[in-house]
């Protein structure tokens, strides 16, 4: 290797694969350790229902990773997120039903073209923040919406939509030849969310999540740093839409069928309240943000109780979020329980030593 | 807006925007949390309580009356729409309160009905979780009295799989046009059907249609096309976003294109319809056509109450129910079953209930139709399957199972219209057109085998 190669590889290596302390190499093997056991031992404790509800607890443990990287990172608010995941799943269902490409590249190609479409979505973020942008996106999600509403999902029909009315039942999304039973595609969906959460990881630790950082502080001061913001600011939306996208095609094969009734608009508002309240500045807080959305009202159901009410419990764990903890219960969770193991153990040293001076 | 905001003033913005999604989110829960939504008050033919109730005997739900069935229970499940604006829980909880009344009576062969569903929100993931659960961890052994936007889609092929045999009010297609599932009601395609026979009755000459823009419009207008083409009478079909925006423009566009004498149908929840009815009111044009109809949301009280007297006798309602007033026996035990048990019945009395405590009878008949004292899949639904000449005053004609490629047992329709704030009884009952290749095929069915719909054993009643 010439000189100026060994230098630009040094250069790659030191932008996008930041060295590692001993403390981050323990924590990686601490996340490989729980991840092999998410893959393997875990679904085998699941039943069937429990393991759907998994299954949708990672695709959406995506979007809100997508979600968090806009907002957290860079300080873009998007309130379309759903209507993103809807366009997904509609590109990854037609993918699915044209061609016969084998299942990771269709993945790979509803994550690009959704990349593409999503990034045009964001084109507005270049001159627009906060409330406005929240606007746009919101008044950009109503309208997929509409749009989806007149044209269905694809479910084997021919032509562009792809669609046919039947009443004899509609043919499903294909799955991986390898997952095709629930719990096997359970795992293949873990498998791809940890992918995409490496990638994202990728992006925060390196050059890109730097820029992303010093626009969320300070544009101005960014620019002045020498930050092309506007190239950062889009490579923020095409690294969001990219993911959701893969989410999508992930949720197109899970369900084999798709309803715009899936969709709402008001999901995108209540999937950023659940990504505040996990934490919008850790990865981590995009998992509990899925477990928020998909598996609280999961195990409300399955105790009897409306899962309407989760609604008011996250409107009020927002507000909780935004006044005890900013950083969300991804750090709050820990910090209290700590706080509250010191106590309790403060608590026993109280009433032991009075024992102990009494029996001395 | 400036591009460059203050990282400080990007903060304060995001903060008030969040506390106020936040504060939205509160105030929009606790509007959702309310049961009588618009929704769960549609369909209903009769009134929000049981004022016309005779003293009925509920004892008559079982086989022992008095008696508490107190023996191995036999577990059923079911899967129900509830979600922000679709409430459609009361088919649930009227069958739940029918076997109550029936475990409080002897229940079958002294086992009691262990009754649970599950409610949804049209997500696909969860209705098809729900399904696995009811047969994974539940451990039920029918799925009866379910009522859902996209149950039949999502699950058709889980159930035949199994061999269940679904008895479900439903929404989507495939609840009519697949094997292993029969509703007591005939859906917004052929009530749709009826009602544009109604509005051809009274004499139309040209029909406009109008629908919601949902998913599945192509194939709901598709019947009432067929049907207009075999009468004769040329169609327009529209379909509107809802909610509606501008009911002004809607009503005047449907009334143009059908014409002096033409008719108008609608297929719309009861809220939807009822703007574009009362747009055509507050503009006079309720008489500019020869007919107004409506497929069977319009069956409500609610709708007539609204209205007015000025459409007395000019709304033509294709009804898939029998008003709830009625005096029949069965209905009569509906009111009182209704009355003693049915207090999870959000709704009322209505159409929604009035299909639950079907489906709960009809459940009921097959477990007693089973010799021995096995209650599994296989016996329960082989029994379901075989269900036939079920005979109630709340449909037309006796109702049936069997095997067959597509269910639609239910039709033919009464017609209703408003009459000083109620529904009532315009035409008795009236098949719907074989101009539907789907009716068509149900007619071909019951001509092979005619032992499907004859009155077979008498279905309880007060």
């Amino acid at each position: 290797m010439s000189a100026a190669g060994a230098t630009t590889s040094r250069s790659v290596r030191r932008v996008w694969l930041p060295r590692l302390d001993a403390g981050d190499r323990l924590r990686a093997v601490i996340i490989a350790v729980l991840l092999a056991f998410i893959v393997i031992a875990f679904p085998q404790l699941l039943s069937g229902y429990w393991v759907t509800v998994f299954t949708s607890v990672t695709i959406y443990a995506v979007v809100a990773l997508g979600l968090g990287i806009l907002m957290g990172r860079t300080g873009l608010v998007s309130l379309g997120q759903i209507a993103l995941l809807a366009l997904a799943s509609w590109v990854g269902a037609r993918l699915f039903f044209a061609t016969g490409l084998p299942f990771p590249i269709v993945l790979l190609g509803s994550g690009l073209i959704t990349m593409v479409l999503g990034t045009l979505v964001g084109l507005p973020a270049l001159r627009l923040s906060g409330l406005y942008l929240a606007l746009i996106t919101l008044m950009l999600a109503g309208a997929i919406t509409v749009v989806l509403t007149a044209t269905n999902f694809p479910n084997g029909g021919g032509g562009f939509l792809g669609h046919v009315e039947t009443d004899r039942g509609a043919a499903a999304v294909r799955r991986p030849a390898i997952a095709h039973g629930d719990t096997a595609y359970l795992r293949y969906t873990v498998i791809v969310a940890a992918i995409l959460f490496l990638i994202a990881l990728i992006h925060v630790r390196a050059k890109p999540g730097r820029a992303w950082a010093a626009i969320r502080q300070s544009e101005p001061a960014a620019l002045a740093g020498g930050v092309n913001v506007t190239l950062y600011k889009m490579w923020a939306f095409a690294l969001a839409s990219f993911l959701t996208g893969v989410a999508g095609g992930l949720l197109a094969a899970d369900s084999g069928q798709l309803f715009i009734t899936t969709f709402p608009t008001s999901d995108s508002i209540t999937l950023l309240a659940v990504v505040l309240m996990g934490g919008i500045y850790s990865l981590w807080g995009a998992v509990v943000a899925g477990l928020l959305m998909q598996f609280l009202p999961a195990l409300l159901n399955n105790w009897g109780v409306n899962a309407d009410w989760l609604t008011i419990i996250f409107g009020i764990g927002v507000m909780q979020v935004l006044l005890t903890a900013p950083q969300g219960l991804v750090y709050q969770f820990p910090r209290d329980m700590a706080k509250l193991g010191r106590r309790a153990l403060g608590l026993v040293g109280r009433v032991r030593q009075p024992a102990r001076e009494r029996a001395g | 807006m400036r591009k460059h905001l203050g990282s400080r003033k990007t903060r304060s913005v995001l903060t008030l925007l969040i506390l106020a999604i936040g504060l939205s989110i509160v105030v929009s829960a606790c509007g959702s949390s309310n049961k009588s939504s618009t929704t769960s008050g549609g369909g209903g033919g009769g009134g929000g309580s049981s004022t016309t109730s005779q003293a009925a005997d509920v004892t008559k739900c079982g086989t022992k009356p008095g008696v508490k069935a107190t023996g191995t229970p036999i577990k059923l499940g079911a899967i129900v729409t509830k979600q922000p604006g679709t409430d459609f829980t009361d088919g649930a909880t009227m069958a739940d309160a029918y076997f109550h009344c029936v475990n409080d009576n002897g229940g079958i062969n002294g086992h009691p009905i262990k009754y649970k569903w599950y409610e949804e929100q049209t997500n696909p993931a969860q209705i098809a979780g729900f399904a696995h659960k009811l047969i994974q961890t539940d451990k039920v052994v029918g799925i009866v009295g379910g009522f859902s936007i996209i149950e039949c889609s999502v699950d058709h092929k889980y159930w035949e799989s199994l061999g269940i045999y679904e008895l479900d009010a439903g929404i989507a297609p495939e609840c009519w046009g697949t094997s292993n599932s029969a509703p007591p009601n005939m859906g917004p395609r052929y009530s749709s059907d009826g009602a544009v026979q109604g509005v051809v009755r009274a004499g139309a000459k040209k029909i406009a249609f109008d629908q919601s823009n949902v998913p599945g419009t192509g194939y709901i207008v598709a019947g009432p096309q067929s049907v207009a083409k075999a009468l004769n009478v040329p169609i327009t079909t529209f379909k509107d976003n809802v909610p509606i925006q501008d009911a002004n423009s809607i009503a005047l566009k449907l009334v143009q294109a059908a014409g002096s004498d033409g008719g108008v149908v609608l297929n719309f929840t009861p809220p939807e319809a009822l703007k574009i009815l009362q747009a055509a009111q507050q503009q006079n044009l309720q008489d500019r056509v020869k007919a107004w109809a409506c497929s069977t949301p319009c069956n409500t009280d609610f709708v007539a109450k609204a209205l007015g007297t000025q459409w007395d006798g000019k709304l033509l309602v294709n009804a898939e129910l029998n008003v709830t007033d009625n005096n029949g026996p069965q209905t009569r035990l509906y009111r009182a079953v209704f009355d003693k048990y049915g207090s999870k019945v959000s709704g009322g009395l209505g159409s929604f209930s009035q299909m639950g405590f079907v489906m709960a009878q009809q459940t009921v008949m097959a477990l007693e139709s089973i010799k021995g004292n096995t209650y599994d899949i296989k016996t329960v639904n082989t029994a379901i399957k075989n269900l036939k000449g079920f005979k109630t005053d709340m449909l037309c004609k006796p109702w049936y199972y069997g095997q067959a490629p597509l269910h639609i047992p239910n039709n033919t329709d009464y017609t209703t219209t408003p009459n000083h704030g109620k529904m009532v009884i315009k035409d008795g009952c009236i098949p719907i057109n074989a101009a539907d290749p789907g009716i068509a095929k149900v007619r071909s069915i019951e001509q092979k085998d005619p032992s499907l719909s004859q009155p077979g054993t008498t279905v309880p009643g007060a």
